[in-house]
């Protein structure tokens, strides 16, 4: 019984937290149609800029600098006012101009401007936590009900200050004038406009009390778990949009709703389940896809309605490019990279070359690794931009298939047959070659295992659908330790070898990255330059005129989701063994987020974008630390990317290479 | 930003790479490398202070070469760890490399220093995976099987808890610690009465602790880092939960008591050093230490202090015989034999692995003081 | 002359509100079919029901005696039947030969490893639908205009590669849904004659379309909806001459 009663109070407790931030997520969707990923940034600062105010000094970019060392009763408050207005900004600069964009540019801006707060958190705060003071009224005794069941008054007050302001939100909502227009507008914004509705202001509205109510989870978070920390809005921020969902997006009693829930449910799977602790985000997530398969409206929702195509960014061209300057800037790159994309046999040729000539012209192994390092997350960008590219659907989970083919090929090698039967790794070097192939394979089954249940949703459902499905796969290579070593990783992998002679050197592995790159273009290129690419481009870019057109949707979506998870499953393989040692920590949803902005900086729905994403970035990394700037907040450099994505999404949303555009069908 | 400062950083990043700047003979380069930014970062950089004040100490002392730190910040990052070792390996001028916070990372790195025949003297990381895996690969920590061995030992016959809960984050050093406290416990005579686990960064372990209070335990083990212990020390206070807390040398952590606050007071951990008392062997350190950065040392400034001595002890065996090589300098590390530092003798066994002993400390008022 | 196309008791109810209540009409196979209605008649509603882009409720629809009512959207299309739409939905992002390639999507023969090897079979079908592509482009007047982006195409253009696109699908029956609209009358009466062209190849075409004049010169019967019901269908001439239609419709525009 006190066990259980505990549980309660815990997850009621973590509950009013998950229901205020699913309101922000709630009311913006609700308004304009986006999933505004970065709330979760929104509610650390929240928590930072709160304990900044209350503390006497702070470090802030390594610097020593005083505060106020206000009381928490006004610190508070004057955070959720900072937060929100920063939220405002963040609309106006990053969302406002993709208003009428195709969703999948939003989308990203909102994922990079997540990027650019978590990075620029640490390089102000730092990356260490900060621990919450304490103040009078978290040092009370707590209260002890039954005997047995703890509960701190600061926990009474979250409750408290959830409900009032919740119910404070609902009745702004029915009895303002402002508040019944954000209604009208989330009804039909176009209507609105035409109604004489200051749509423009109903958004920064719920922006601005969006962000307010995230600052405010963020700040009751810190306080009770005594911390804030850079990358503490994460998790919490995908349980709230979890939640959200789970109520019913858009609407308010059903983001108070769905938090309870998922709270309770979370708490309680991870109290009585076996080895529940370990499994409970996953749990959290295992809601959230049976949810978006079987009831996406949610409890108390509507279906998304939100028809707007998928998202052709490359389409964008004609919208953008001839905006005077940006245009201008680009216009050398482009031609360059026109004549790349026009397929000519000599370019492409030419290309491979170069790419194999670097391998003898560089003789430094230190820079020949990070060519590597380019090759592998050039593929890696390959397999997922047909999935976000050339097909247009948004995948957060693609590094579920890269884990797939190196835990495919590293079990085999290592825990079955050397472990098992006791095959020394390099009397099989063969099997490397045919793991290629099958580590492929089974990772294309798996795209079209967790492709389908993703059919039916469209957009932000899709990515955060997809999100989930690649945050369980880490979390079970993780928690399954029997199967994947857990944490701990697999080690010795063997490095290629042919015939017995190893492939070990970072120059031989690197020229294996290349025909590897060069095998895989070869073949993607022939299916995208048939009528199957132009079946994938025709659904980004509208999926409806390709239905029209005899094009069955569902199955060239899975076909894409299968290639994607091809090109995923043989880099896998290929990573194994060019690290000898894999372990969860290379398969993060973080990593899903670089890659996709590899594909989106170098130019979705091109052959060259990736690479020269991949290129671009990875050498960026090790360039920029010859900085000192960089070398005392090495997290700028990510801060760097995302507002370099953002600016990308507004100002020239296909990428460095668009011109570089696949002919989607052979001979001229 | 200019063009042309981009330009000369890029040159800078390529020359560094490509064998740096031409250094005199007689300068030996300590390649260091740990997470240096982040959430795990106090154990790096306790290391850091540690290396740096023996390296002035040498430096000072004028008898031998120069010394030099080149600190790299993996950021706890396995992607970072491949590139890193790949740096040190193609920077002519490293000689040696020490640090490493994460038992993963250094895995990932391994293969490289093996090809490249870089040796590596690490002093955090302690998973039993390390030991024998590259004949390059040596470190002057236990592993986690002889600490949580000892921990074991040590609760159940010396602080007389007969009941204990285990809570212990999801990797392999938490689980390697776990188990083996789990194995020594039991065979001491005590029960243990469930085992728990989270993952690195977890926030919440409400439910966790809820479940332990219903056990009543005598003592809760915890094996993690400070900073996830300092969270299980608090909400444990916060629900009521009043027992014998024992850690690891992942709390041995001035962060521990700033994070947990009064939450943690009494806790016990262990490490391979004692702070609170000046030997004979470890007075200068200290002294030298606090004079240097201010606060008090703990195990992993000391450990990183060790190594860079124990480095100094091999470029002498291996100047002595011949050529300083980064071979030789690996035969060396071979022939070293019981040398004195401040974490006790040095000496590796064939699996690059050191036997030593443990100090068992307990936070009072707010600090590290010797367990009794 | 047998109906290619027979709706029986068509009923489409969207959360209680009825789209289109028991409507039932014949399609003359090669004829040019008009519907007309005022806007909400349910014209749009009934387009959509037919390529399976709305639920059925209720009622029959067969294609040449085959049962195709409540089909998806793609096997209406492999079915034989291909629309365009009211708003125009062209592929933006690739050129206009492409556009019109995948109006030949059902068309196409060669699985993986034709494509990987690129085979005989995957080349020949490509360069024979890449001709009859051009050969349909030429047909609706956009000879030249093949390696042009489709969003940069203007407005008239945009709706002859539709209607080019929907031609490589080679259907039976054509949907036109809107094809005029927003045009004047020198562009309309070039549409006008794309149309009667494409009959005279002998595909059947329904045709949904506000401007009466052309309705009435264009369509040999004309189906009238008003409110989701059937208000009259015949032949033109006796449909147009109704006091009904003129009362429901007609009179209102007069």
């Amino acid at each position: 019984m006190d066990f259980f009663g505990q549980l309660l109070v815990n997850a009621i407790m973590l509950g009013a937290i998950y229901s205020l931030a699913a309101i922000a997520y709630s009311l913006v969707y609700g308004v304009v149609q986006l999933v505004n990923f970065a709330f979760g940034e929104l509610f650390m600062l929240g928590a930072f800029i709160c304990i900044s105010l209350m503390l006497p000094s702070v470090r802030l970019f390594g610097l020593e600098a005083p505060m106020p060392a206000l009381p928490f009763l006004l610190a508070a408050p004057v955070s959720i006012a900072v937060v929100a207005a920063i939220g405002v900004v963040v609309e106006r600069l990053a969302y406002k101009p993709l208003r009428n964009a195709p969703r999948l540019a939003p989308l990203i801006a909102a994922i990079a401007v997540s990027v650019l707060l978590q990075s620029l958190a640490q390089s102000v705060w730092g990356a260490e936590e900060l621990s919450f003071p304490s103040f009078a009224l978290s040092d009370l005794p707590p209260i002890i009900l039954f005997d047995s069941i703890y509960v701190s008054v600061m926990e009474i007050v979250v409750l408290i200050t959830a409900l009032v302001s919740m119910l404070g939100l609902t009745l702004f909502v029915r009895r303002t004038r402002m508040g019944r227009a954000m209604t009208a507008a989330a009804e039909d914004r176009e209507a609105a406009y035409l109604v004489g509705i200051p749509v423009n202001r109903v958004i920064a509205l719920a922006f601005l009390i969006g962000s307010g109510f995230a600052a405010l989870a963020g700040v009751l978070y810190a306080q009770a778990y005594g911390f804030a920390h850079p990358t503490m809005g994460f998790l919490p921020g995908l349980k709230a949009l979890t939640a959200a969902v789970l109520g019913g997006i858009g609407s308010i009693p059903g983001a108070a709703l769905g938090g309870m829930v998922l709270a309770v449910i979370e708490t309680f799977g991870a109290g009585y389940l076996p080895n529940g602790s370990a499994y409970r985000d996953a749990i959290s997530f295992a809601i959230l896809i049976l949810l978006l398969m079987f009831r996406p409206q949610g409890l108390l929702g509507r279906p998304e309605l939100n028809d707007m195509p998928a998202g052709s960014l490359v389409g964008m061209l004609g919208q953008y490019a001839r905006a005077g300057g940006v245009g201008r800037l680009f216009a050398p790159i482009d031609r360059l990279f026109e004549r790349m994309g026009a397929g000519s046999l000599v370019l492409n040729v030419a290309l491979f070359c170069t790419a194999l000539a670097l391998a003898f012209i560089i003789t430094n192994d230190f820079w020949l690794r990070i060519l590597i390092f380019v090759v592998t997350y050039g593929l890696l960008a390959s397999g997922l931009n047909i999935v976000v590219g050339f097909t247009g659907l948004l995948d957060l989970g693609f590094v579920a298939f890269w884990a797939v083919g190196s835990y495919f090929t590293s079990i085999l090698f290592i825990l079955v047959l050397k472990n098992q039967f006791g095959v020394a790794p390099t009397d099989i070097w063969w099997l490397f070659y045919v793991n290629l192939i099958a580590g492929g394979v089974l990772a294309a089954g798996a795209g079209m295992l967790l492709g389908y249940p993703t059919l039916r949703l469209r957009g932000d459902y899709l990515a955060i659908m997809t999100l989930g499905f690649g945050e369980i796969v880490r979390i079970v290579a993780t928690n399954w330790i029997d199967l994947t070593r857990g944490p701990m990783g697999i080690r010795g992998i063997p490095t290629p070898s042919l015939f017995g002679y190893p492939l070990n050197d970072p120059r031989h592995l690197y020229l294996v990255g290349v025909l590897l790159a060069a095998a895989l273009l070869f073949l993607l290129s022939r299916v995208v330059r048939s009528y199957v690419g132009r079946a994938w481009v025709a659904i980004r870019e509208n999926e409806s005129a390709a239905e029209a057109m005899g094009v069955h949707t569902a199955r060239y979506k899975l076909y894409a989701y299968a290639s994607g998870g091809f090109f995923g499953g043989v880099v896998g393989v290929f990573f194994a063994h060019s690290q000898q040692y894999i372990s969860p920590l290379s398969f993060t949803l973080f990593e899903n987020i670089l890659i996709l902005m590899l594909v989106v900086l170098g130019g979705l729905g091109t052959f060259i974008g990736p690479f020269v994403g991949a290129l671009f970035w990875i050498v960026f990394l090790q360039v920029a630390q010859g900085f000192s700037l960089f070398q005392a907040m090495p997290e700028l450099r990510y801060a760097l990317l995302g507002a370099l994505l953002v600016a990308l999404m507004v100002f020239r949303p296909q990428g460095l290479s668009a011109r570089a555009r696949v002919p989607l069908s052979i001979e001229k | 930003m200019g063009v042309r400062k981009f330009v000369t950083a890029m040159l800078a990043t390529a020359s560094i790479a490509a064998g740096g700047v031409a250094q005199a003979d007689d300068t030996v380069t300590l390649g260091f490398t740990a997470a240096l930014s982040g959430d795990f970062a106090a154990f790096g950089e306790n290391m850091r202070r540690g290396a740096e004040l023996a390296i002035e100490q040498l430096n000072a002392d004028g008898t031998g070469p120069t010394f030099e730190l080149f600190p790299v910040d993996d950021r706890g990052e396995a992607r970072e760890g491949v590139l890193i070792a790949q740096r040190f390996c193609s920077d002519e001028d490293v000689d040696v490399v020490l640090g490493y916070s994460f038992s993963s990372i250094a895995l990932a790195a391994v293969p490289v220093y093996d090809q490249c025949g870089l040796p590596v003297l690490a002093s955090a990381v302690t998973s039993p995976d390390l030991s024998g895996a590259s004949p390059y690969f040596r470190r002057n920590i236990l592993t986690d099987a002889v600490q949580g061995a000892m921990m074991g030992t040590f609760a159940v016959e010396t602080l007389g808890d007969k009941r204990i809960y285990v809570i212990h984050q999801q990797d392999d050093y938490g689980i390697g610690v776990a188990n083996a406290f789990t194995e020594a416990a039991e065979a001491a005579g005590a029960e243990i009465l469930g085992t728990e686990n989270y993952l690195l960064g977890a926030k919440d372990f409400k439910t966790q602790i809820s479940r332990i209070r219903s056990a009543d335990p005598d003592a809760l083990f915890i094996g993690g880092f400070y900073s996830e212990a300092a969270k299980i020390a608090s909400q444990a206070q916060s629900l009521g939960v009043d027992v014998q807390l024992l850690g690891t040398d992942g709390s041995l952590n001035p962060e521990l008591v700033s994070l947990g606050g009064e939450a943690v007071e009494g806790m016990i951990v262990y490490g391979m050093f004692d702070p609170s008392v000046a030997t004979e062997d470890t007075a200068a350190f200290i002294e030298g230490y606090e004079a240097a950065h201010g606060m008090a040392p703990n195990a992993f400034s000391a450990l990183g202090y060790d190594a860079v001595m124990t480095v100094a002890e091999a470029v002498r065996i291996a100047t002595e015989a011949g050529d300083l090589t980064r071979e030789s300098l690996n035969t060396a590390f071979g022939e070293i034999d019981g040398f004195p530092g401040v974490t006790g003798p040095t000496t590796f066994d064939a699996q690059g692995d050191r036997a030593g002993s443990l100090y068992f400390l307990q936070v009072r008022d707010g600090a590290f003081a010797l367990a009794e | 002359m047998r109906p290619l196309l027979s709706i029986q008791d068509l009923t489409i109810v969207y959360g209680g509100l009825v789209a289109l209540g028991s409507v039932s009409f014949d399609v003359d196979e090669r004829a040019i079919h008009g519907v007309i209605g005022p806007n909400g008649a349910g014209k749009s509603t009934l387009v959509n029901a037919l390529t399976g882009f709305a639920p059925i409720s209720s009622g029959t629809v067969t294609l040449a005696d085959r049962h195709i009512g409540g089909i998806p959207a793609h096997a209406a299309a492999a079915a034989g039947i291909a629309r365009t739409f009211q708003n125009i939905r062209l592929f933006a992002g690739m050129t206009v030969l492409e556009n019109t390639l995948v109006g030949a999507h059902r068309h196409f023969r060669a699985r993986l490893p034709h494509l990987l090897l690129r085979a005989a079979t995957a080349r020949g079908e490509e360069k024979r639908w890449r001709e009859r592509a051009m050969g349909e482009l030429d047909f609706v007047g956009l000879t030249g205009q093949a390696q042009a982006s489709a969003g940069a195409l203007s407005y008239g253009h945009q709706r002859r590669l539709e209607i080019a696109r929907a031609l490589l699908l080679e259907p039976a029956l054509l949907l036109l849904d809107e094809p005029m609209a927003g045009m004047n009358a020198a562009e309309k009466e070039e549409i006008e004659t794309l149309i009667r062209k494409v009959r005279e190849r002998g595909v059947t075409v329904l045709i949904i379309e506000h401007d009466m004049q052309v309705m009435r010169r264009l369509c040999e019967r004309v189906t009238v909806l008003h409110h989701g019901r059937r208000l009259a269908d015949g032949a033109t001439a006796e449909v147009f001459a109704e006091t009904a239609v003129q009362e429901a419709y007609l009179g209102r525009s007069s």
